[in-house]
């Protein structure tokens, strides 16, 4: 092999590499995409082979660049030149390295470097390597939502106020869903005990540790037109082949997304989805329509294996939102919230309650109507209501009736307990 | 029975499918890249990518039935020329691992089983048992500058 200009080391000087991807392969790989525990990011890009060792110029590169060179931004010329220094090492048939040197890149020969118009051309996107890199990262799932298409997005910006609408539209169905979610979990949950007669050691769902589940925290932003690379706030270990909550809640959502095309597969959504939650939802549908946006959503968890995409454009935007218009909805539910009273009218029997996740107006009935004359504002009750929640095919607003049927006054110290005693009250 | 057969039957131990399940007996022609008979690297011609010595087979899950027990190979000489001259523009020095050669192999279905290509016209060939690929050359075409 040629020799090169540099300075022989005795090994690799970084510790615990692992490898994200493969980017170029062919008979084995030919650029890798690798990281290590303290968070650096390097490739090994092949350079040359004799009958015994094969070599590579391993080197730093900013995520953000790897971004634009899987985007077909930038040639592969570039990063590597950024980098301004690198390891060449060669590796024998056993895999094992050999012949460290640390190189300056304007040393290495020609032949070591690609030509100027060598761009990337393979299968793989970005959303497939960075969802993989931040999977492995951070041991647990990563969601990603890129926004692409109409005149307010380009290759990594996208217009401030159209960004907050649709954020904060997709942020108000995340939270509905994760509600419908919930709720479909501990009924499950629920029939599982009443099925065993030997007691499953399962810890009892609640909401308030079941939220992390669908909480999210922005970890990175992407240009490819413009991502946000998302991490549930939950830390449940991930093993392998098994769904962490955060992985089922992705299929939920993917799931539900994908079945909205069809009226027939959206109808059957009707008693775990509620109202409130369709109509943010047609809410966020109409942003995407106006605005050209194309909302895609990639989620991966490396370790268990879970992977769900799904994408709206503004065609399939429009389609939804008419089927979203065919659904015929009735349902009754019953509530029991913790909070307080923000008004009342004894004469009329109307009230409002407030509590931490839900707002209730209704009507005092049974013997709510008379507890009412007792109530005081700044105290905290546990109350008990009957919602029916309907919309008709030709309308498209939905309405809630609730009925407040009990009142209970709670001391301020068993706020908590009673707290995720209602939550168990609910089924 | 494949001619790589206790490989595959050692992936199959641990779940890995192997060879995929939509592979099919052919007959005709197919392209690979060889070394020149003359260099060293042409021990390795005709061999699956782990079976090379040294190969670049590092720790990768989604090939490792592919590396084991199959050859890569294109539908067209005109495929694998275009493919290796892409290729010579990233990595100028292609033809140290791969070969600087194209060679034509007539082959039937007694001889192995495809995958389906890709759009560039690759494709895998899985040999069967018995099979010497090399004696099925019909004709090698230099496309780069041989290593020594």
């Amino acid at each position: 092999m040629q020799p090169v200009r540099g300075y022989k080391i005795e090994k690799l000087p970084i510790e615990d590499l692992y490898k994200v991807e493969d980017l170029v392969y062919f008979d084995g790989p030919l650029l890798s995409f690798y990281a290590n525990k303290s968070g650096s990011t390097f490739l090994f890009y092949w350079v040359d082979a004799d009958d015994d060792h094969n070599r590579w110029f391993v080197f730093s590169v900013d995520i953000n660049e790897l971004n634009d060179f899987i985007n077909r931004k930038i040639p592969l010329i570039t990063i590597i030149k950024h980098s301004m220094q690198g390891y060449i090492l060669d590796m024998d048939k056993n895999l094992v390295h050999s012949n460290v040197f640390l190189v300056p890149t304007s040393e290495l020969p020609q032949n070591y470097l690609p030509k100027n118009e060598y761009f990337y051309d393979e299968e793989l996107t970005s959303s497939d390597v960075f969802t993989k890199y931040f999977s492995l990262k951070y041991g647990k799932g990563v969601l990603q939502t890129h926004f692409s298409d109409g005149d307010s997005i380009g290759y990594g910006k996208i217009d401030l106020d159209l960004f907050s609408q649709l954020m904060g539209a997709f942020s108000g169905v995340n939270e509905g869903l994760a509600n419908s979610f919930y709720k479909i979990e501990k009924k499950s949950q629920e029939a599982r005990k009443k099925k065993s007669k030997i007691d499953l050691h399962e810890k009892t769902i609640i909401k308030s540790t079941f939220i992390n589940s669908y909480r999210f925290e922005v970890v990175n932003t992407l240009a490819a037109s413009f991502s946000l690379i998302l991490k549930p706030i939950e830390n449940e270990l991930a093993l392998s082949d098994t769904y962490t909550r955060a992985d089922k809640y992705m299929e939920f959502i993917t799931e539900f997304l994908s079945s909205s095309e069809s009226v027939e597969n959206l109808s059957n959504y009707a008693g775990t989805v509620d109202l409130g939650t369709l109509n943010l939802y047609e809410n966020f549908l109409s942003i995407v329509e106006k605005s050209h946006t194309k909302f895609q959503i990639n989620y991966l968890n490396q370790t268990s294996g879970c992977k769900h995409n799904t994408e709206i454009d503004s065609k399939k935007a429009n389609q939804i939102i008419q089927n979203l218009q065919k659904l015929d909805y009735d349902e009754d539910e019953t509530l029991i919230l913790t909070g307080k009273f923000v008004a009342l009218n004894i004469k009329q029997k109307k009230y409002s309650f407030e509590s931490e996740d839900d707002k209730s107006n209704g009507n005092l009935i049974g013997e709510a109507s008379k507890k009412a004359r007792e109530v005081a504002f700044n105290k905290t009750y546990i109350v008990e209501i009957q919602r029916n929640s309907s919309k008709k095919v030709a309308g498209k607003k939905t309405k809630n009736h609730d009925n407040l049927k009990t009142i209970s006054e709670i001391s301020e110290s068993k706020i908590d307990i009673v707290n995720n005693k209602a939550d168990e009250l609910l089924f | 029975m494949f001619k790589y057969q206790s490989e595959i039957e050692a992936l199959n131990d641990c779940a890995i499918i192997c060879p995929p399940t939509n592979i099919y007996p052919f007959q005709g022609l197919l392209f690979r890249y060889v070394h020149n008979s003359e260099c060293e690297n042409s021990r390795n011609n005709n061999l699956p990518v782990k079976k090379k010595s040294p190969n670049r087979m590092i720790d990768n899950d989604d090939f490792r039935c592919l590396a084991v027990a199959s050859l890569s190979c294109f539908d067209t000489y005109e495929q694998a020329l275009e493919f290796f001259e892409h290729k010579l523009i990233g990595y100028p020095n292609i033809a140290a691992t791969l070969g600087c050669c194209i060679g034509q192999f007539v082959v039937n279905d007694e001889h192995g089983a495809r995958t389906e290509s890709n759009v560039k016209g690759h494709f895998s060939f899985f040999e069967y048992e018995d099979m010497n690929l090399e004696s099925l050359c019909e004709t090698i075409t230099n496309i780069a500058k041989c290593n020594p």
